[in-house]
């Protein structure tokens, strides 16, 4: 839920090279460029989502918004204060959520965690205990509030991350793949749980995967490969550039990463992408025209055990597979 | 700062929750009592296979019953570094307004508890097994030193400790500082057997001035008498203390700097 045009997240030429590791014996290795001269900003009220593959910079570019990474150089702000000279400052007014089953104490119930996080937060006292108990049961772990975490599914510790990421009333959360791992029912509750904070006003920024996830999610969504923003603007936006495209489909048993190469180098072809399912494999070309293509593809893939060739429309996925993939 | 005694206390509250979340009390109390009682039994025979006249077990138990504070103080301390980056809570409680420091404070105060509960059953075990006897010492004075001894060890805890925010773990220097103590702080034997070159580094370890002064309160010394070691290994502490402080907030900065703070 986008309230307005007020800018409060504000990134320019942010970048981050990790420092080669130092070590008494040997070079420790290279140092990695993780994110590269990235620049946008993020509105208040909006979900903005972070949409890359593993390695592309999401979680890093997180990081250094909520201030747990110094850039090496560019400049950010956050609600106003810069990330590295105002942390301080800032720290107050935001959270992070991470996906994953780290980042609890296992050994304490998740009424503990919670009460110890409102301590970091200086939640004062007389609101804390019902602070506390709201949170639990916001995120339906009521009944759960006085069980070890270490006794929680995945899901039940991932609403406890999202309740712990609520503590201190933040006015912008951060949340690093928040439903990385989840099954897809306590996934959907988590989506919905993250629409119900933006509908309260809260501004949201998100990294993410998953293409539909973003799509459900997001008002806007900037879209990070290799360190770089390759495209920025609404999921609407991102399905309408690849709408005079098409797509050619090809199941088959025995392709592998050599055709997947000679069906990106055939002319026509901007991204192409390989799903492994069980026993076939399946390719999936972005071309602007399909009809004089598939007898180059068929060509291509002679000798091979090729199930089906059929043409089908894009879909927001295909469109992010040639943003990130594409030529 | 007053803001930040919360944190302490949020700290010491989740570090005694989770002691004893992993063993329950009883088998806590063996391990931990079973450590000191073979550690001193251990030199005690040494000692006497050495067949020094000066070495008496007397001597080797009580010196060992003042060292088992370096388990909590030190130890223990470190262990919580390593503890908070494995389980990923290290990064999670940095993006809070609190500072690394007063959290580590608040494990600090936990493993001081935990430490003189420790040398005060050592110092009974000595005095049963061993033939310590502490008849002759005030019980007022005797617990101002251990606790004067306990707060600056903590101090040199927090400083090791500290390291664990940005290295992967602060568990080989505690290590080392661990048997550093047992080497050359008049444990097991005077410092004078120390070769000259190293008997200065003897005096850098506020468990030297420790060791020295239960000793001294055990044959009938009074506060007066120990106060010089004990205003000196209070100064080291208060010095330890700041120290860490300043040590957290420069190994904090690197850990943002180089991306290490949940690298385990």
């Amino acid at each position: 839920m986008n309230n307005g045009n007020e800018t409060v997240i504000s990134v320019k030429d942010l970048t981050k090279v990790y420092p080669a590791a130092t070590r008494l014996l040997g070079d420790g290795g290279k140092k990695k460029l993780a994110v590269d001269r990235v620049d946008f900003e993020v509105r208040r009220g909006e979900i903005f989502g972070l949409l890359g593959p593993n390695g592309a910079g999401k979680t890093t570019t997180i990081k250094m918004l909520s201030t747990l990474l110094i850039p090496t150089s560019g400049k950010a702000t956050v609600l106003g204060l810069d990330v590295v000279k105002d942390a301080v400052k800032l720290r107050p007014r935001i959270n992070l959520v991470s996906g994953g089953e780290r980042g609890l104490y296992f050994r304490l119930t998740g009424r503990q965690n919670l009460d110890f996080f409102s301590d970091m937060y200086r939640v004062p006292r007389e609101r804390k205990k019902a602070k506390v108990q709201e949170l639990l049961d916001q995120v339906g772990l009521g009944d759960a509030a006085d069980i070890r975490v270490e006794n929680y599914s995945r899901g039940m510790k991932q609403r406890l991350h999202l309740a712990r990421g609520l503590v201190n009333d933040p006015e912008m959360l951060f949340l690093d793949e928040p439903t990385s791992g989840l099954d897809p029912e306590i996934a959907r509750e988590t989506r919905t749980l993250i629409r119900e904070l933006s509908r309260k006003g809260m501004t949201i920024m998100l990294t993410t995967h998953y293409m539909f996830e973003a799509d459900e999610l997001c008002d806007r969504l900037a879209i990070i490969s290799d360190g770089r923003i390759k495209a920025l603007g609404s999921p609407f936006s991102m399905k309408e550039s690849v709408r005079n495209d098409t797509v050619i489909e090809v199941e088959a048993r025995d392709i592998g990463e050599v055709q997947r190469q000679g069906l990106a180098g055939l002319p026509g072809v901007s991204a192409v992408s390989m799903e492994f399912l069980e026993g076939r494999q399946l390719a999936r070309m972005v071309v602007e025209e399909a009809g004089s293509l598939i007898p180059k593809v068929a060509a291509l893939l002679e000798g091979r055990k090729v199930i089906s060739i059929r043409v089908d429309q894009p879909t927001l996925e295909d469109a992010y597979i040639k943003m990130v993939n594409g030529k | 700062m007053l803001r930040d005694i919360v944190g302490v206390k949020a700290s010491t509250l989740v570090a005694m929750r989770s002691q004893f979340a992993v063993v329950g009390p009883t088998l806590w109390l063996m391990q931990i009592l079973a450590t000191s009682l073979f550690q001193m039994w251990f030199f005690v025979l040494v000692s006497d296979f050495a067949g020094d006249p000066g070495a008496s077990p007397g001597y080797v138990a009580l010196g060992n019953a003042v060292a088992s504070l370096t388990y909590a103080a030190i130890y223990g301390v470190c262990m919580s570094s390593g503890a908070e980056k494995h389980i990923g809570t290290m990064a999670t409680i940095m993006s809070t307004p609190t500072r690394m420091y007063y959290v580590f404070l608040g494990k600090g105060v936990y493993q001081s508890l935990i430490g003189l509960f420790t040398v005060s059953m050592s110092l009974l075990f000595a005095s049963v097994f061993f033939g310590v006897d502490l008849s002759a010492a005030e019980p007022f004075t005797l617990a101002a030193v251990l606790l004067v001894t306990c707060f600056s060890m903590v101090g040199f805890g927090l400083i090791i400790g500290s390291i664990g925010v940005y290295l992967r773990s602060s568990m080989v220097l505690g290590s080392i500082v661990l048997y550093l103590g047992l080497l050359l702080c008049g444990v097991n034997f005077p410092i004078s057997y120390l070769p000259d070159w190293v008997q200065p580094l003897s005096y850098a370890f506020p468990l030297t001035y420790g060791v020295e002064a239960v000793r001294e309160v055990a044959v009938g010394g009074s506060l007066g008498d120990v106060s010089g070691l004990m205003v000196t290994m209070l100064a080291l502490g208060i010095a330890a203390y700041v120290a860490a402080y300043f040590l957290f907030c420069y190994f904090e900065k690197l850990a943002l700097k180089n991306g290490s703070l949940d690298v385990f």
